[in-house]
């Protein structure tokens, strides 16, 4: 009898585990695109376990955010189809909220790419898990490079205000569900290059926001330093990491480090995924580090290699390393049980 | 005679607040819709909203000033032209979420294109050198990271003036 149990519980172990496994896989396999340029950039959305890959397009037909999650559920978004009249979309943040939703910060051309001037519109778009655009916020004159959202659909921005005429003013913009700008901070002030902190082309990488146990973490990777917020908008803490960096320089004989991404676990301990460079002609490296909240440089997670070296995401809520490994020239994948 | 003077002042208020609620729907409804969209279009989406709309950083009055009066591009001294365009990261070609170059590997650098989002904005694109190049921020786009730039330059601006 017992026999015949283990064996019943063996058979419907190798029934369910593959699924498991499976579940724990997100694959993306963009052969099949009709749309082949420009490539997916792709995030991680750690409340939901989800993938979203999103780029720019021109065309209503071709899908500018794919959406997949570790349950299996694959969602294909086409914005430019909701805005007829718009001639283009440029995707510049993606972010995946507790309640399903996805929310982007794009803006439309409303004519032709290389004329101008031609009208633009700078929105936050929001979409269900069903793909059904919800909300449309025109937040002009803000461009939003970075968003993350609450658990109650509260929408924190990062950006910087178009036609700003020298004058300080805050980059850390918090929404309300329903579009109504209930917080402004992080202003321009506090830094010696104002708003190009959140502006894309700093040798130190890009700046990014993300929610962790009820904070808001601005990584400012111009200054490189971390600004913590609670979900209410006050700063708690401003910690420089100017110095971990030093000392990864230091020990990788490179000459200055580019933060590729960020992640912050529950004890608010750090991940870095860092680029080296080296003294030409030698090829820079890629390296796991993890620092301590004080901003002490603590150890190598993974060593540097100057390889094609896996994508760190971020972390899962569990605190767990996200990794995204090619699978081929077309095909990524997020394997959620390695660490 | 008094319910009068009590009566009118009351409808009046409340016309009031009918009609700047109305507006302000108008506008924003204007401010979400396509810019060429007609006026019925724009009543209709405003009555009948396919989405829950709103405009954050706009009031009924700065809204009915930005359609009077659409807001030119001045740029800041230093500048020699507003291009309207900021940097961003681009993927040519690459493995989804590898957007690096060349070879889309980790190790290589993240490519920008200039893109247009107007405003006072200036963008251009250059084959950066040195690294206080880099730190001008948005004053230029970066085609490349420096040391890997002469694989991965594109886009269709000439190159920008030298740094200072």
């Amino acid at each position: 009898m017992n026999q015949r149990l283990r064996l019943l519980a063996a058979l419907l172990s190798l029934m369910v585990f593959p699924v498991t496994i499976f579940a724990q896989r997100i694959v993306f396999d963009s052969s099949v695109d009709i749309c082949s340029k420009p490539g997916f950039q792709v995030e991680w959305d750690s409340e939901s376990q989800r993938m979203i890959a999103y780029r720019d397009t021109s065309e209503p037909a071709c899908p500018s955010v794919r959406v997949l999650s570790s349950s299996g559920s694959n969602v294909t978004l086409y914005p430019l189809k909701d805005f007829p009249g718009a001639n283009y979309i440029d995707i510049w943040a993606v972010t995946g909220s507790a309640t399903g939703e996805v929310i982007i910060s794009a803006t439309l051309g409303y004519g032709p790419r290389n004329t101008r001037p031609i009208p633009i519109k700078s929105l936050l778009l929001s979409y269900d898990a069903t793909g059904t655009l919800r909300k449309v916020w025109n937040v002009d004159p803000y461009l939003h490079h970075h968003v993350a959202a609450d658990s109650v659909g509260n929408v924190f921005a990062l950006g910087e205000k178009g036609g700003a005429s020298g004058g300080d003013y805050p980059l850390l913009i918090k929404y309300s569900p329903t579009g109504e700008v209930l917080g402004e901070t992080l202003s321009t002030g506090l830094f010696s290059s104002k708003d190009a902190v959140v502006v894309s082309g700093s040798p130190n990488g890009e700046a990014k926001i993300f929610i962790k146990k009820d904070h808001l973490l601005v990584w400012i990777a111009a200054t490189q330093e971390l600004f913590t917020f609670s979900l209410d908008g006050v700063l708690l803490s401003r910690s420089s990491f100017s110095s971990a960096i030093q000392q990864m320089v230091d020990l990788s004989g490179g000459t200055r480090v580019r933060v590729l991404e960020v992640g912050v676990d529950s004890n608010q301990g750090i991940v870095f995924q860092v680029l080296l460079r080296q003294k030409l002609p030698a090829k820079a490296k890629v390296a796991l580090a993890r620092v301590t909240p004080d901003g002490s440089f603590e150890n190598w997670i993974e060593p540097s290699s100057d390889g094609d070296v896996h994508r760190f995401l971020g972390l899962t809520a569990d605190d767990k390393n996200v990794f995204l490994e090619k699978v081929s020239q077309k095909t990524v994948a997020i394997d959620l049980n390695r660490r | 005679m008094q319910t009068k003077r009590i009566l009118l002042p009351t409808i009046a208020v409340l016309l009031f607040f009918v009609i700047w609620h109305g507006a302000s729907g108008f506008m924003v409804a204007k401010a979400v819709a396509a810019p060429n969209a007609s006026m019925k279009s724009i009543a209709a989406a405003m009555l009948h909203p396919p989405y829950q709309m709103a405009t954050p950083h706009r009031t009924l009055l700065s809204g009915m000033r930005f359609a009077l009066i659409p807001s030119v591009s001045a740029c800041g001294t230093g500048n020699p032209q507003c291009t309207g365009e900021t940097a961003k990261p681009t993927c040519q070609g690459c493995s989804p979420g590898y957007c690096y170059c060349p070879g889309c590997q980790t190790s290589g650098c993240t490519p920008y294109a200039c893109t247009y989002v107007g405003g006072n904005r200036f963008c251009v694109y250059r084959n950066v050198s040195s690294l206080d190049c880099q730190q001008h921020g948005d004053c230029n786009c970066i085609s490349c990271e420096e040391d890997y730039n002469s694989s991965c330059t594109s886009g269709t601006c000439p190159p920008g003036p030298p740094c200072q």
